[in-house]
């Protein structure tokens, strides 16, 4: 051994010896501390912890513990999810550390073996001292093959209600209470729920092309909740005598039609949408557009035309000339009014027109006459010479009444008084009459 | 006419085409274009009214200082919106109803124009007074957007050189907007015998399903 060759040889041990140090530096970041001072208290239950979540949960930590010991803290989470996957992936099921070793070309070998130690420590991989050998147990193999089916940068929100499913059908084969999946179930449904919250929202908004994604989304998660209650129609008919299921599962059948039929007609609006723009016809009734105006508020209006609306560059003058022209044109418009009245003119006199004898005046007479001669009838006098006659003399009594009666001046004194009798006169053209008596009109004092 | 005169004819108001036939000539046209563009206006035609005359090419810079009593508020945009939702993009829409299926874009048609009048724009914007709707619609039409015969509004030449198409593509989302709106307002409800479940059923069946996983 030379000297030059020795100094080398520590040189080389140093470095291993720093870089040892080191990573027990960053190991003491992964070991979680005693006891964390947040996690120094205990929530306090409302009702017995039997009829809580938590005796479920329970049953799931040590499994769950295993993900923490994996992952633990700090960078060396990923060398060792890293180790374990390739340890799943060996063809042999117990392997000593050399053929693990080998199985990981592209690490050292020391730093395998201090994974591995790790990995054992987290109560994924079994130790048989005897025959020196490694083997993975069975809860490794499931959380190897969950970190693996987990190989992806976040969820994709379109396939949560598939990645739901999945975790249902792994629940089933991992034996889990039924609750799981019953749990799992309710938060597909929330999903909808969600689902139905954004679409309501986006369509009270502009935002056309994000309401299209997420009615795309919407009708996506529809036909996944469909397949996952036609997938586990079986594994759901275990709880179809709990009353509050069967209302989630109904809750569930009306959140599909309803949220199907939603997406559907809102994909058909949108997608149609397209075709009307690139065609140009859009069907638009007058009354249509007043609604519409009528709802639109003032600046969203005025957005319509806001950046073209530019004015033009001369300013009209009013023409005050014509103006005021027209205002005297306005101002001395003849007003309507009446026609005048026509011209007087002088009115020729006549000679008086002897009228003859008026024979209502003499009706009167004879009515007064009647009356002094007191119980005489009114036949007495209107039946004489011919029918015509005693027709005109009658029409005469009851002018003479109307004028001087008292409906007219009341000037004769007298009053008619119908009987409800009729005297057969059979002389002069008159057969029958009735019977009217003529006497003077009583006083108002009864006089 | 030459190119400068050309510029003062089409900025000191609107000039028939017949009367600027040297607009016609390519290189004139661009002549006067670069003229009126070295003070901030541009050309522009109105197809309708077959003349000529200059526009700003942008609005007044966005400062108090600007006195200009013909300067369009939001308001006055408004009222033109209105009167150009109704003069020429309810004809031009309804026009093309009669396309062929099989042809993309409508013919060059003019369409028919029913007049306005100020109570009809009044009872479409019940937000603004009358009185703010006179002054409106007399603002327009001293800027030439709209002009008046006979007691009724019709589209001015300064109506044609709005952009149409950025307005009409508001216009259609507007209208399909208002009628997806109208139609789930009429939408028949749901079936009552389905009831979804309370809430604060949901939000315990959201925590218990938090929990197991």
């Amino acid at each position: 051994v030379t000297p030059r060759s020795a100094h080398k040889q520590a040189v080389s041990g140093l470095k291993r010896y720093l870089r040892c140090v080191a990573e027990e530096l960053d190991d003491s970041e992964d070991k979680p501390p005693e006891e964390r001072p947040r996690e120094r208290w205990t929530p306090v239950l409302l009702v017995p912890e039997d009829m809580t979540p938590l005796p479920l949960v329970e049953q799931a930590l040590p499994i769950v513990g295993m993900f923490s010991g994996l992952m633990g803290r700090g960078r060396l989470a990923r060398y060792r999810v890293a180790v374990l996957r390739e340890l799943a992936m060996l063809p042999r099921s117990r392997a000593h550390i050399k053929v693990i070793q080998e199985a990981i070309p592209w690490m050292e070998q020391s730093s395998v073996s201090r994974l591995i130690q790790d990995i054992r420590d987290a109560g994924l991989l079994d130790y048989d001292s005897r025959a020196d050998v490694y083997q993975l147990n069975r809860e490794a193999r499931v959380v190897a093959a969950i970190c693996e089916a987990l190989s992806a940068a976040a969820v994709d929100y379109a396939r949560i209600i598939k990645i739901l499913a999945a975790t249902m059908r792994l629940a089933d084969a991992m034996n889990a209470p039924a609750e799981v999946a019953y749990a799992t179930f309710l938060s597909a449904i929330a999903v909808l729920e969600f689902d139905r919250s954004e679409l309501d929202r986006l369509m009270d908004d502009y935002s056309d092309d994000s309401l299209l994604e997420a009615a795309m989304m919407t009708e996506s998660h529809v036909e996944d909740m469909q397949s996952l209650l036609e997938e586990e129609a079986d594994m759901f008919a275990r709880f179809h005598g709990d009353p509050q299921f069967l209302e989630y599962d109904q809750h569930a059948h009306y959140m599909i039609a309803s949220l199907g039929r939603l997406s559907a007609e809102v994909i058909g609006q949108l997608s149609q949408r397209a075709s009307v723009r690139l065609r140009g016809d859009l069907r638009v009734s007058r009354d249509d557009l007043r609604k519409m105006v009528a709802q639109s508020e003032i600046e969203i209006l005025a957005d319509l035309v806001r950046d073209s609306a530019l004015q033009a560059v001369f300013l009209p003058q009013n023409d005050v000339v014509a103006a005021f022209t027209a205002l005297d044109e306005y101002l001395g418009k003849e007003r309507r009014i009446p026609p005048a009245p026509p011209q007087p003119t002088a009115l020729g006199v006549q000679p008086i027109v002897d009228a003859g004898i008026d024979p209502v005046e003499v009706a009167a007479k004879e009515l007064l006459e009647l009356a002094s001669a007191r119980d005489a009838m009114l036949h007495e006098w209107v039946a004489c010479g011919t029918w015509h006659s005693a027709v005109e003399r009658m029409m005469h009594a009851m002018e003479a009444w109307s004028r001087y009666g008292p409906a007219g001046d009341s000037s004769i004194g007298i009053e008619l008084v119908a009987l409800r009798e009729a005297r057969r006169i059979g002389d002069h053209g008159v057969g029958w009459m009735s019977l009217t008596s003529v006497r003077e009109q009583k006083d108002q004092s009864g006089s | 006419m030459t190119p400068v005169e050309i510029c003062a004819a089409v900025l000191a108001g609107i000039v028939p085409s017949a009367n600027l036939p040297e607009l016609g000539d390519e290189d004139t046209r661009q002549e006067v274009q670069y003229r009126l563009s070295q003070v901030g206006c541009d050309l522009v035609y109105s197809r309708h009214f077959e003349s000529w005359t200059a526009r700003f090419v942008r609005g007044a810079p966005d400062i108090g200082a600007v006195d200009s009593p013909d300067l369009l508020n939001s308001v006055d945009l408004a009222v033109l919106a209105v009167c150009w939702l109704h003069l020429r993009f309810l004809p031009t829409e309804n026009s093309r109803l009669n396309v062929n299926d099989d042809v993309l874009f409508a013919d060059g048609e003019t369409p028919q124009e029913i007049p306005l009048d100020i109570p009809e724009i009044a009872a479409q914007i019940p937000a603004l007074p009358r009185g703010m709707i006179k002054i409106a619609v007399g603002k327009l039409k001293n800027a030439r957007f709209l002009v008046q015969r006979e007691g009724r509004l019709h589209a001015g030449p300064l109506m044609d050189t709005l952009d149409e198409v950025k307005a009409t593509e508001q216009a259609r989302r507007l209208m399909l907007r208002y009628q997806r709106v109208e139609r789930r307002r009429h939408q028949a409800p749901v079936s009552d015998d389905v009831q979804p479940p309370s809430s604060a059923a949901l939000s315990e069946a959201a925590a218990v399903a938090d929990a197991a996983d």
